[in-house]
C-alpha cells in the first residue's frame, strides 16, 4: 500500500514537470541613468504587466502623418525610476513596430534624448500577460 | 441724244455692278461649335473673325487673357493666408506647454494631455524640437514627473 502512493506521488510530480516543460524567464524592468544623462531601459512587456507593483511599465508608440513617422518609449521600473527616448530614424522605428504584447524590450538614449539603440525579443520565454 | 443715253445707260449699270461688289462686306464668320473651355465664346468668335491670326497667335491671346484673369485670384488668396502656417501651431502649443512645465519644475497630467495632442499632429522633424527637451529633462529629474503612468 505504502508503495502504490510513493508511486502515485512521484507520478504526480512528473505530471507536474512535463506541464512546466519549457523555459520561462520573468524580466521586470529595469533604468539605468549615466551622470551624462545617457541611459537605457530593458525588460518584458508581459513582466512589466504582471508585476504585483504600480511603478513598471514598457510603453513605446510610433506617430505618422503625411509628414512621416516618429516615435518614442518611456520605461519604469518598480522603483519608479524613469528613462525615455525618441527617434525618427527609419531602422529604429521600423523595429519598435515590431514590438508586440509579449516582447521584451531594451532601448537607449544619448544625452539629448534621442534613441540609439532599440532591441526587441520575441521568443517563447517572455512571460506574458496575464488576465487581466 | 438718245443714242449718248443707249450707251451711258448700260455703262452706268456695270459700273455699280462693279462697285456693289467692290464694296460689299466680308462674309459673316461661320459659327462656333461650343466646346468644353471655359474661354468665353465671344473671344474666340472675335480672334476667328479677325483677319491674319494664325492658330498660334489665338492661344497666345487666349493666354494673355486668362493670366490676367488667374493674377488677381491669386493675389486675393495670398493676402488671405493666416499667419503663422497652420501646421504651426501645434508646434507652438508644444513648445509653450515645455515652457510653462520648467518653469514650474513638474510635468503634470495636464501637461502630459496637451502634449499628446499637439504631438500626434507633429512631424518628425518638429517632435525631436520637442523630445530633445522634452526627455533630457525627465531622465535627469529636471521635470519632476507628476503623472499617473507614463509622461506620455
Amino acid at each position: 500500500m505504502r508503495f502504490v502512493s510513493i508511486a502515485v506521488c512521484l507520478a504526480l510530480v512528473a505530471v507536474a514537470t512535463a506541464a512546466e516543460a519549457g523555459r520561462k524567464q520573468k524580466q521586470p524592468v529595469s533604468v539605468w541613468r549615466n551622470a551624462d544623462n545617457t541611459g537605457g531601459a530593458d525588460g518584458a512587456v508581459g513582466s512589466a504587466r504582471n508585476s504585483s507593483d504600480r511603478n513598471q511599465y514598457m510603453h513605446c508608440a510610433l506617430s505618422g502623418n503625411v509628414g512621416g513617422i516618429w516615435g518614442y518609449c518611456e520605461a519604469s521600473d518598480a522603483n519608479n525610476v524613469f528613462g525615455a527616448c525618441g527617434t525618427s530614424s527609419p531602422s529604429l522605428i521600423q523595429i519598435i513596430g515590431t514590438i508586440g504584447t509579449d516582447s521584451t524590450v531594451q532601448f537607449v538614449w544619448d544625452a539629448n534624448g534621442n534613441c540609439t539603440n532599440v532591441l526587441v525579443f520575441n521568443n517563447s520565454m517572455s512571460e506574458p500577460k496575464k488576465q487581466p | 441724244m438718245a443714242r449718248l443715253a443707249s450707251i451711258l445707260w448700260p455703262a452706268s449699270v456695270a459700273a455699280a455692278f462693279a462697285a456693289g461688289l467692290l464694296l460689299r462686306p466680308a462674309p459673316a464668320p461661320p459659327p462656333v461649335a461650343a466646346a468644353p473651355s471655359m474661354v468665353a465664346p465671344p473671344l474666340v468668335v472675335a480672334a476667328r473673325a479677325a483677319r491674319g491670326l494664325t492658330t498660334s497667335d489665338v492661344r497666345t491671346v487666349l493666354r494673355e487673357e486668362l493670366a490676367g484673369l488667374r493674377a488677381p485670384a491669386e493675389a486675393a488668396e495670398g493676402e488671405a493666408q493666416p499667419a503663422p502656417a497652420p501646421d504651426e501651431a501645434p508646434l507652438i502649443r508644444a513648445h509653450e506647454t515645455l515652457a510653462a512645465a520648467m518653469a514650474d519644475g513638474r510635468w503634470s497630467e495636464e501637461d502630459a494631455i496637451q502634449m499628446r495632442r499637439a504631438l500626434a499632429t507633429l512631424s518628425p522633424e518638429q517632435a525631436r524640437e520637442v523630445y530633445t527637451v522634452l526627455f533630457p529633462a525627465l531622465n535627469s529629474g529636471q521635470l519632476r514627473i507628476d503623472v499617473d503612468g507614463p509622461p506620455l
